[in-house]
C-alpha cells in the first residue's frame, strides 16, 4: 500500500516507522526543509518539501499513484485543502484528516473527507474513560497494543457469508464481540448468521490478526 | 397614519441598518443616540414601538425601560442585545417588555418582530374568542399582549391554551418558563425551558433563560439578578 | 396577509476586513444592503467608511461558533475574502454546502486549487488569472476589451 502522509511533528516518525514495518510505502510532504531530509535519511523515503495545498507539490510526491493520503498539519483547513485536492483532483480512494476543533469532524465528513480523528475529542474521551472504570480493563489497542479491535465489513466475495457464527473456522486467541447489522449493533450467538454489509467487530490477540482477515475476507491485507 | 417607531441606540450603523429596513415598510423612524436622549424623547411624544439596546454608555436599556414605566408609560418595546449577553428575561418581563432581537439581526428578522409586536397590539379577546376555534397564533399572541400588560393569570391561561394548540412549538414554554420563575416557581420554570428545548434543540432564548437560571442562586429572599453590569460569557 | 418584501441579496456576510472585505463592505453597504463583517482583529474595521450601515463581529471566521453567531443560516450571500486560500475554501463550503447558502462568492489565489470548488456552484474570484487577463488585453489588444 502506497502512503502520502502531510506535516505532523514527532508523530510523524513514529507513524512512518510503523508504516514501513508493515510493508508499506511511505511518501513525506513536510513544510520544514530539515525535517525532510531528516526523515528521508533515516527511513530511507522520498520526501517531499512544500505546502501540500499547492497540487503541483502532491503531484511532485507521486499522489496520483498513492492508496491513502493522511492529513496531519496543525491546521485544520489545511488539512480539509489536502485531503480534498487528492480526491478530486487526482482521484485518491482514501483520505485521512486530524482536526483540532471537534466541530470539525461532522464538517469534513460531509465535505468528502473518509475518515476524520479529533485528537482533542480523543483524549478527551480517553480521560473520561480512565475517571469511569474502574473494574473494567479496556482493551482497546491504545493499550499498547495487547489487544487487536478489528472492524471488517462483509463483501459480497467474502467466504463468511451466510455462514453461522458455529461453523465459522475463527483462529483461536479471537472472537467476534459484536455485529453492526444497519447501524445497530447485534450481540451475536452460535446461531447467528453473517450477512452482506454486516461489519463485525473482532478482538484478536496481534499474531493472529493475518489468520482472522484471511478467514474473514479470504485475503491478506 | 403611519405608525411611528423610535430606535434608541448608541452605534451609529445599527440606526443606520433599522433605520433603513424600517422605512422601506413605510413607518415613520425616530432616532436617540443614548439613554437620556431616549427617555426625554418617549415623555414627550407618543410612539407606537420603541426599539431599544440594551448595552449603552451612560443609561443602559433596562435603566431606561425602567424610568418610562415608573413615569406610567407603557408603550411596546423590544429589546436588542449583543452576542453572548443573557438576557434578564425576568426582570425585562416585569417592565412588560418580552420582545427581544439579538444582533447582527437580519432586516428579516427585523421586518417580521416589528410587524407582529404592532399587530399584537390589535388583538381583542372578544374577537379570538368569538371564533369557532381560537388558532395558535391568537393564544400566543394574545398570552403575550397580556404578559405585556402584566395581567399574569390571564398569560398564564392563554400560554397554557397555546401549548394546548400545537405541542410542538418551543415559545410558550419558554415564555411560561419566565412568568413561572417571576412567580418562584423555579423547578417548574426550568422544566419548561427544558421541554423547549427537547422541542427545538436549538431555540436559542430557552438555553439562554436556562442558563441563567441554573447560574443564579436562588435565596428564600427571591432571586439573585447578578451585576447590573455583567458582560457574561 | 402582507407579503414581507424579501429581496434575494439583503443579508450579506463577509468574510475578512482585509483591502478587498473592507472594499467590498463599503461598497455594499452604500447600496443599502444590510451587512456583517468578520475579522480576526478589530484594528481591521477602522477601514469601513464613516457611514458604513452595517455589523462588525471581531473573531475567528474559522470557528462554526462564529459564523453562527453571524446568523450564517439565514444569509443570502456569504463572501469569503481572508488571505488563505485554505481558510477560505473551508469557509465557503461551510457556507454553501452545509448551509445552504444561495450564494457564496470566494477569493482564490492559487488557480490550481480551483478544483476543489468543482460543481459546487460557489463563484471563485481569482486576481492572478483577471489581472493577468488584464496584462495581456494591453499588450496584445491595444487595451481594447475581449471576451474570455
Amino acid at each position: 500500500m502506497k502512503i502520502i502522509i502531510v506535516g505532523g511533528g514527532n508523530n510523524v516518525y513514529f507513524l512512518t516507522k510503523i508504516f514501513i514495518s508493515k510493508g508499506y510505502n511511505v511518501t513525506i510532504i513536510n513544510s520544514d526543509k530539515e525535517e525532510c531530509v531528516k526523515l528521508a535519511r533515516i527511513y530511507n523515503i522520498v520526501t517531499v518539501n512544500g505546502d501540500a495545498t499547492k497540487p503541483y507539490i502532491l503531484e511532485d510526491a507521486g499522489v496520483a499513484y498513492t492508496d491513502l493520503v493522511i492529513a496531519l498539519t496543525s491546521k485544520d483547513q489545511s488539512n480539509l485543502v489536502i485531503c480534498q485536492l487528492a480526491e478530486k483532483i487526482f482521484k485518491v480512494s482514501r483520505t485521512f484528516a486530524v482536526v483540532n476543533d471537534p466541530n470539525n469532524v461532522d464538517i469534513f465528513k460531509e465535505l468528502g473527507v473518509d475518515t476524520v480523528i479529533s485528537t482533542t475529542d480523543i483524549i478527551s474521551s480517553l480521560i473520561e474513560q480512565r475517571i469511569s472504570i474502574e473494574d473494567i480493563i479496556n482493551l482497546i489497542p491504545m493499550e499498547e497494543g495487547k489487544v487487536i479491535n478489528l472492524e471488517v465489513e462483509i463483501l459480497e466475495d467474502s467466504p463468511v457469508i451466510n455462514n453461522k457464527l458455529k461453523d465459522l473456522s475463527m483462529p483461536e486467541d479471537s472472537t467476534i464481540g459484536c455485529i453492526i447489522r444497519n447501524d445497530k449493533p447485534v450481540i451475536p450467538n452460535g446461531d447467528t448468521i453473517i450477512l452482506l454489509n454486516d461489519k463485525l467487530i473482532i478482538l484478536c490477540l496481534p499474531k493472529v490478526q493475518s489468520n482472522v482477515l484471511k478467514s474473514i475476507t479470504g485475503r491478506i491485507e | 397614519m403611519s405608525k411611528k417607531i423610535l430606535i434608541v441606540d448608541d452605534e451609529k450603523n445599527i440606526r443606520l441598518t433599522l433605520k433603513k429596513c424600517l422605512e422601506d415598510q413605510r413607518y415613520e423612524i425616530f432616532i436617540a443616540t443614548n439613554g437620556e436622549e431616549g427617555i426625554s424623547k418617549i415623555k414627550s411624544e407618543n410612539f407606537d414601538l420603541v426599539m431599544l439596546d440594551i448595552k449603552m454608555p451612560g443609561l443602559n436599556g433596562m435603566q431606561v425601560l425602567k424610568e418610562i414605566r415608573d413615569k406610567g408609560i407603557n408603550v411596546n418595546v423590544i429589546m436588542m442585545t449583543a452576542y453572548g449577553t443573557i438576557e434578564k428575561a425576568v426582570e425585562a418581563m416585569k417592565l412588560g417588555a418580552i420582545d427581544f432581537i439579538s444582533k447582527p439581526f437580519t432586516p428579516e428578522e427585523v421586518r417580521v418582530i416589528v410587524k407582529e409586536v404592532l399587530e399584537r397590539q390589535e388583538i381583542k379577546v372578544e374577537e379570538i374568542e368569538s371564533k369557532d376555534k381560537i388558532t395558535y397564533k391568537d393564544a400566543l399572541q394574545y398570552g403575550k399582549k397580556c404578559l405585556q400588560n402584566r395581567k399574569y393569570s390571564d398569560a398564564e391561561e392563554y400560554l397554557k391554551k397555546a401549548i394546548g394548540l400545537n405541542v410542538d412549538a418551543p415559545e410558550p414554554h419558554n415564555l411560561l418558563g419566565i412568568l413561572l420563575e417571576y412567580k418562584n416557581n423555579i423547578q417548574s420554570a426550568l422544566n419548561h425551558y427544558r421541554v423547549a428545548l427537547s422541542l427545538d434543540a436549538a431555540y436559542k432564548p430557552a438555553q439562554h433563560n436556562l442558563d441563567r437560571a441554573t447560574e443564579y442562586m436562588y435565596t428564600r429572599k427571591g432571586i439573585d439578578f447578578g451585576d447590573d453590569n455583567d458582560d457574561a460569557q | 396577509m402582507t407579503m414581507l418584501n424579501k429581496k434575494k441579496d439583503e443579508y450579506i456576510i463577509i468574510v475578512g476586513c482585509g483591502r478587498l472585505g473592507g472594499s467590498i463592505a463599503n461598497l455594499l453597504s452604500k447600496e443599502g444592503k444590510s451587512i456583517v463583517v468578520i475579522d480576526k482583529n478589530e484594528s481591521a474595521f477602522t477601514k469601513l467608511s464613516d457611514d458604513f450601515s452595517g455589523f462588525t463581529l471581531e473573531a475567528n471566521a474559522i470557528e462554526l461558533d462564529t459564523l453562527l453567531r453571524a446568523k450564517i443560516d439565514k444569509a443570502d450571500v456569504v463572501v469569503v475574502a481572508t488571505d488563505d486560500d485554505n481558510t477560505n475554501i473551508m469557509i465557503a463550503q461551510i457556507a454553501k454546502i452545509i448551509y445552504k447558502v444561495p450564494r457564496v462568492i470566494t477569493r482564490l489565489y492559487e488557480p490550481a486549487r480551483e478544483e476543489v470548488y468543482k460543481n459546487l456552484n460557489i463563484d471563485t474570484i481569482c486576481p492572478t488569472n483577471l489581472s493577468a487577463l488584464e496584462f495581456k488585453n494591453i499588450i496584445i489588444n491595444n487595451g481594447e476589451k475581449v471576451e474570455k
